[in-house]
């Protein structure tokens, strides 16, 4: 029963040329209906190729797929449900398919078999540059690339199920069916756009009448089963651990079509039924891979399932399956009769035998036996063993994972009857009552073994990858005689087919050259992906802007609104600066906001540094022990500086942490180390010290902060702060703390912090204000000429003052380098301390951190140089140290810099070479105190 | 993978973060007159067996949990989950007794 | 000076793809408990006079005389109220004096709707979890497209999801490309 509705035409181009198929066909059907026999030349000779099977085990009909200017290689005809307006072409031809002219590399095949490249293109060297590669590189592959980004979308989705069924053909229906009937939750999955399997191929009967209608019928039951999922052209293609595996669904082959493509989906299953039937081999012979040679159940099911009748069709077989094959000749290899030789080179012309007999015919069938598609069963380290009986591999049921069963052709069951018989225990197995046996066909294989037929000419055995049984018996001659050898030296089944046809082959041919069994040679080992799945289907939605999250300030509408350039800091989307009209470029902005905040008053958003409430009883007491400081003796209503180290000895982080109670803390670190800090924290808090009291939460996103900075920060601040809250210096000192309310009550925190080194403050307000509170501050600054600032001009203050920054804090750093060794407490032990002792990390000529300013004021310095004393040799054995952070100061009108020298403490004063051979840039630079504004810290105290 | 979590029953291992072996939970005793030696094993030699590992993993998109997860590196199979701080409690608990007993 | 108002989330977005409704949605306030270290039975205590119900067990939302509560962590609680008062997690420190301490949430979250009866369609693209075997009232944290997400079930047509307030933007676009893909571009 033939599954093409001849009533519903479809027109398509092929190599510029149109034609016309129908709703059901595949576009290799529709070639074959139409009578084209060449779709493609082959990967290294380039010879004619034409279609040699029906589905993804096809090896020669690979073509691009064309839509919009954007070209999709590599497609297998047999695969592309053919729709209205398909533009395919074929591939791998310079010219066109029909008058290659690369196939000159077909006469030079002497010199192109297996390894040819590590024998050749060596003389001249200089040729292999300019020449050799060149060409090599044009001749490579198989399709085109258009170079457009994919106009196609993709998504992701995640099942859940009681049993994902793998395979639609018989052995899965009855399986779904019988486990769909007893209500568990049953995935199907099968890679065609029809479910049925090998039973639409065959002239099957089941229960007396056709197997088409059995399929039907079985499909049908299972769509009104509401635990029953159907999942037509869906590929599982991979199985991971604990019962996950990963499936391809195809939606359509359309290129821009609208909508996702296709849908990769993460299956998670209690078991799996892998019911993925097999796959026929062909045998080789001296050009065997002529248009016209094909496998015989391929055309069985251009004729069944495409009502394309192949006539003049001659057939090879070792087998009882072959014989179902309608044929003018028979030859059978069990009756020592074989093929020796084919002419016909756009298509078979002759066929001649070992009797010396010569037939005409124009297709060749070919059955050498059939491979159960065991490729799943090895993803999780299972290895395959070989049945003397069917002449193939089959699943170790050893090896098999506990939650994945084979049935049917899979498991080497053949027949129609063999797969029910199978479908039903596994169904008994996994909780469901077995089905009344319908009855169905149950004839042996009775196959017996027939690889290849020796000669001089070339007898294919990878038709991809133009792999010949002489190319092995070479990579054996040579030396590579073990099978993971061969793969690799000949490429035999590694092309975008894994050897689906050509694997067993092979190995026979190995065997015999080695004298060795099949069981002896072994077989290389199958990994995902099963069937090829595009890239963007990995990326599903996540790509351009989609690529990561993006995370927002509280003040990022306003920043827009009033020339924020802004800059990704990990997900966070953070204003660089503000440009305003007349600013040439980024300086003028950065020097006006930095020039502005120390002369009057700037506000910069500060929300992404982290925030961690830290409460309990025992807060204190387990932040002694993650700081290199002490906490417990901060007063409520005071910030501290914390340093973190992590147990190396290094530095981690730092920040400032604020006590609001005495049991409850507010935490700081910076921007990027928010979450690391937070796993860290938690990891302190669970898995060394259990029984403190003490809760970690992030508040990161909860509070909008922001910093004021400046000489009239106060001022400002007193315009929105409410009056009963007093911050004059006498009764918020630096570094206070305290909850208050601004606005007119609307909830506030305020910090008296500073990292521009100015009279600084940090007001912070539940998010769901923020936006409110930041124009509120710019507006009732206006009378300061208050600013925005942006994380340039933050970065270019605390370098003046000398902070030290993620630049600095680079996991290379200790506290002493950081100048903060005497900031380690001695009287308790936190992480980090013991390490941080090692006399690598101490002693006097480790590196300090110093700052550096160009001896003539002019200089540029550049980040990354490294410190050369005068008169030593620029080299790396002298090296000094290096330059961490650089700035141009508008405030001293120079650049200057921060870094770390070998004993720099003790070098202040001394003039030393700040050497970057990458930008070319040697200058001259002073050893200074890091703090080049205010380093008294006057102006914070105020 | 899929790690079941002791209380929020089986999760994707995408929710989680892994550190590294269990015996991070002994940290060394400060004090101790060995204690640099201490704490250069503790931080930096590793068993790596090829087999039974106990390891730690925290739940970052889930409840932030600490746990110990016994899992073979060769076959994948995980056999058991605990909170670490349920594990680092026990060992506490043994080394008070230790100590009282000595 | 003024009073400040404030900002929702995602500017009170509403959108319909046929029968089905995605929107913000906001309750109240939100509040994280964490349960003083060997207080564990007086916590339970104050929380059941305080809310009315037992402390919820992990996975499943507790319907409270003016809210939901579930169990966020080890030792952690997450309480939604309904009701504006942002001073709620000073009240509930007083209520709860040394059995938990209260820290205030509602604004590190945005909060988000989805109805009608293709949501499994739709979340099935989304949330890895399990989610059409779920009872009424599952609620956990988990992740999507690369965020954070709290989801709860409130029957077989209705979901709430929470999501970090920074990236609920790139959430939203992510949650509603999703159910474009699923039902088409929206009416």
């Amino acid at each position: 029963m033939i599954l093409v509705d001849l009533n519903k035409p479809l027109n398509f181009v092929f190599d510029g040329k149109l034609y016309q198929g129908f709703e059901g066909d595949t576009l290799a059907s529709a070639l074959l209906r139409a009578g084209v026999k060449v779709v493609g030349r082959s990967f290294k000779y380039h010879r004619p190729r034409g279609i040699m099977g029906a589905a993804h085990e096809e090896t020669n009909a690979l073509v691009e797929i064309h839509n919009d200017g954007v070209c999709e290689p590599n497609r297998r005809a047999t695969t592309i449900k053919l729709f209205e307006g398909l533009t395919a072409k074929s591939q791998n031809h310079l010219g066109s398919v029909n008058f290659d002219m690369l196939a000159i590399n077909d006469i030079l095949h002497p010199f192109l078999a297996a390894g040819f490249y590590y024998k050749t293109f060596m003389w001249p060297k200089a040729f292999w540059e300019k020449l050799y590669e060149p060409i090599i590189r044009r001749a490579a592959g198989l399709g085109s690339l258009s170079h457009k980004a994919d106009p196609d979308t993709y998504d992701k989705g995640f099942l859940h199920c009681d049993i994902l069924v793998i395979g639609g053909g018989p052995a899965g229906l009855l399986t779904a069916l019988n486990l769909g009937r007893a209500g568990k939750r049953v995935i199907l999955a099968d890679e065609d756009f029809v479910m049925g399997g090998r039973l639409l191929s065959e002239t099957y009967e089941i229960n007396s009448a056709s197997s088409v209608n059995w399929a039907a019928q079985t499909v049908a039951e299972l769509k009104t089963l509401p635990n029953v999922r159907l999942m037509p052209r869906t590929s599982i293609y991979g199985v991971y651990d604990h019962g996950v595996y990963g499936g391809l669904e195809t939606k359509t082959d359309k290129i821009s079509e609208r909508g996702p493509r296709q849908i990769l989906w993460r299956v998670y299953a209690k078991h799996a039924v892998l019911a993925a039937g097999a796959t026929e081999r062909p045998i080789a012979f001296a050009n065997n891979d002529r248009p016209g040679v094909m496998l015989a159940s391929a055309i069985r099911t251009y004729k069944n399932r495409f009502g394309i009748d192949l006539q003049n069709t001659a057939l090879l077989t070792n087998n009882d399956n072959g014989l179902m094959t309608n044929a003018e000749h028979i030859i059978d290899t069990r009756n020592n009769q074989y093929i020796v030789d084919v002419t016909g080179r756009k298509g078979v012309r002759t066929v001649k035998l070992n009797n010396g007999e010569t037939l005409k015919a124009k297709h060749i069938a070919v059955s050498g036996g059939w491979n159960p598609n065991v490729h799943l069963t090895c993803h999780k380290r299972g290895r395959p063993i070989w049945n003397e009986a069917l002449a193939c591999f089959m699943p170790d049921t050893h090896t098999l994972p506990q939650d994945l069963s084979v049935i049917g052709a899979a498991n080497g069951a053949f027949s129609t009857y063999g797969a029910f018989i199978e479908a039903n225990a596994v169904s008994v197995k996994l909780g469901a009552k077995a089905a009344h046996l319908p009855i169905a066909e149950d004839a042996p294989i009775n196959i017996t073994p027939f690889w290849h037929v020796k000669g001089r000419k070339r007898a294919w055995v990878d038709f991809q990858n133009d792999v010949t049984a002489k190319d092995i018996i070479l990579a054996h001659q040579e030396g590579f005689s073990s099978v993971e050898h061969v793969k690799r030296y000949t490429t035999l089944g590694m092309a975008t087919d894994q050897g689906k046809t050509s694997n067993v082959v092979g190995l026979a041919v190995l065997a015999e050259a080695t004298e060795q069994t099949i069981p002896q040679t072994g077989t290389t080992i199958f990994r995902p992906p099963y069937t090829p799945v595009p890239i963007g289907a990995f990326a599903g939605a996540h790509t351009g802007q989609h690529f990561h999250p993006t995370r927002l300030t509280p003040s990022h509408k306003y920043a827009s609104e009033t020339g924020a350039v802004f800059v990704e800091t990990g997900n966070w989307k953070r204003a660089q600066w503000f440009a305003r009209a007349g600013e040439k470029g980024w300086r003028d902005s950065v020097d006006r906001e930095v020039l502005m905040t120390r002369s009057s008053v700037g506000i910069c958003d500060v929300t992404t540094l982290g925030k961690i409430d830290v409460q309990g009883r025992d807060a204190g007491k387990f932040l002694n022990k993650v700081y290199v400081n002490t906490f417990s003796t901060l007063k409520v209503g005071k910030c501290r500086y914390g340093l973190m180290l992590r147990e190396d000895g290094i530095a981690m982080d730092d920040g400032t942490t604020a006590r609001l109670s005495d049991t409850h803390f507010v935490l700081t670190t910076t921007t990027a180390k928010a979450g690391p800090v937070f796993r860290h924290l938690e990891y302190v808090r669970q898995c060394l010290y259990p029984n403190m009291d003490v809760h970690l939460i992030s508040t990161t996103d909860q509070w909008a902060q922001f910093s004021v900075a400046g000489p009239n920060a106060r001022k400002l601040l007193q315009k929105v702060v409410d009056s009963e809250f007093d911050i004059t210096n006498e009764a918020f000192p630096y570094m206070a703390c305290t909850e208050m309310t601004v606005c007119n009550g609307t909830r506030a925190r305020l910090f008296r912090l500073s990292f521009s080194g100015e009279l600084a403050f940090e007001i912070s307000v539940p998010a769901r204000y923020g936006d409110a509170l930041v124009r509120e501050l710019m507006a009732q600054g206006e009378e300061f000429d208050a600013i925005m600032y942006g994380t340039e001009a933050l970065g270019v203050m605390r370098i003046e003052k000398g902070h030290a920054a993620g630049n600095e804090l680079n996991g290379t750093t200790t506290a002493a380098a950081l100048g903060l060794g005497g900031f380690v407490s001695k009287k308790k032990d936190c992480i980090g301390k013991v390490l941080s002792t090692r006399e690598a990390l101490t002693g006097e000529n480790t590196l300090r951190m110093v700052g550096v300013i160009p001896v003539n004021q002019g200089d540029a310095l550049t980040n990354g140089a490294h410190f050369i004393s005068q008169g030593d040799a620029e080299t790396a054995p002298n090296d000094q140290g290096y330059m961490s952070s650089v700035a141009w100061s508008p405030t001293l009108k120079s650049y200057i810099g921060l870094g770390f020298l070998k004993n720099g403490k003790a070098r202040e004063g001394e003039v030393i070479k700040a050497v970057d051979f990458v930008r070319s840039n040697h200058v001259d630079v002073k050893v200074v105190s890091a703090h080049f504004v205010d380093p008294k810290g006057e102006r914070l105290r105020v | 993978m899929i790690i079941n979590h002791p209380t929020l029953g089986p999760r994707d291992s995408a929710e989680f973060t892994y550190l590294g072996d269990a015996a991070l939970l002994r940290r060394p005793n400060p004090k101790s007159e060995t204690a640099l030696d201490d704490f250069y094993s503790y931080q930096y030699l590793r068993d790596n067996p090829a087999g039974e590992h106990r390891e730690l993993w925290y739940h970052e998109q889930g409840d932030r949990s600490w746990l110990v997860v016994t899992r073979n590196t060769v076959t994948h199979d995980i056999t058991k989950v605990e909170f670490a701080r349920d594990v680092k409690q026990a060992m506490i608990e043994k080394a008070i007794i230790k100590r009282a007993k000595s | 000076m003024s009073k400040l108002t404030p900002t929702l989330s995602l500017g009170g977005y509403t959108r319909e793809w046929d029968t089905l409704v995605l929107k913000e949605y906001y309750v109240g306030e939100m509040i994280s408990l964490a349960v003083s270290h060997g207080n564990t039975d007086a916590f339970s205590e104050t929380f059941e006079t305080t809310f009315g119900k037992a402390p919820p067990k992990a996975s499943k939302l507790v319907t409270l005389k003016d809210g939901f509560a579930m169990l966020s962590g080890a030792d952690q609680y997450l309480i939604l109220l309904n009701g504006e008062n942002i001073n709620v997690d000073q009240e509930l420190t007083k209520l709860f004096s040394d059995t938990a301490y209260a820290t205030l949430q509602t604004d590190g979250w945005a909060s988000l709707k989805l109805t009608g009866p293709q949501v499994y369609d739709v979340l099935e693209r989304f949330i890895a979890l399990d989610l059409r075997n779920a009872s009424t009232h599952y609620a956990a944290r988990t992740m999507a497209h690369h965020m954070a997400v709290i989801v709860m079930k409130f029957s077989e047509t209705e979901f709430q999801l929470l999501t970090p307030r920074s990236s609920a933007l790139s959430f939203l676009e992510a949650l509603s490309h999703t159910i474009d893909n699923v039902m088409g571009s929206p009416s």
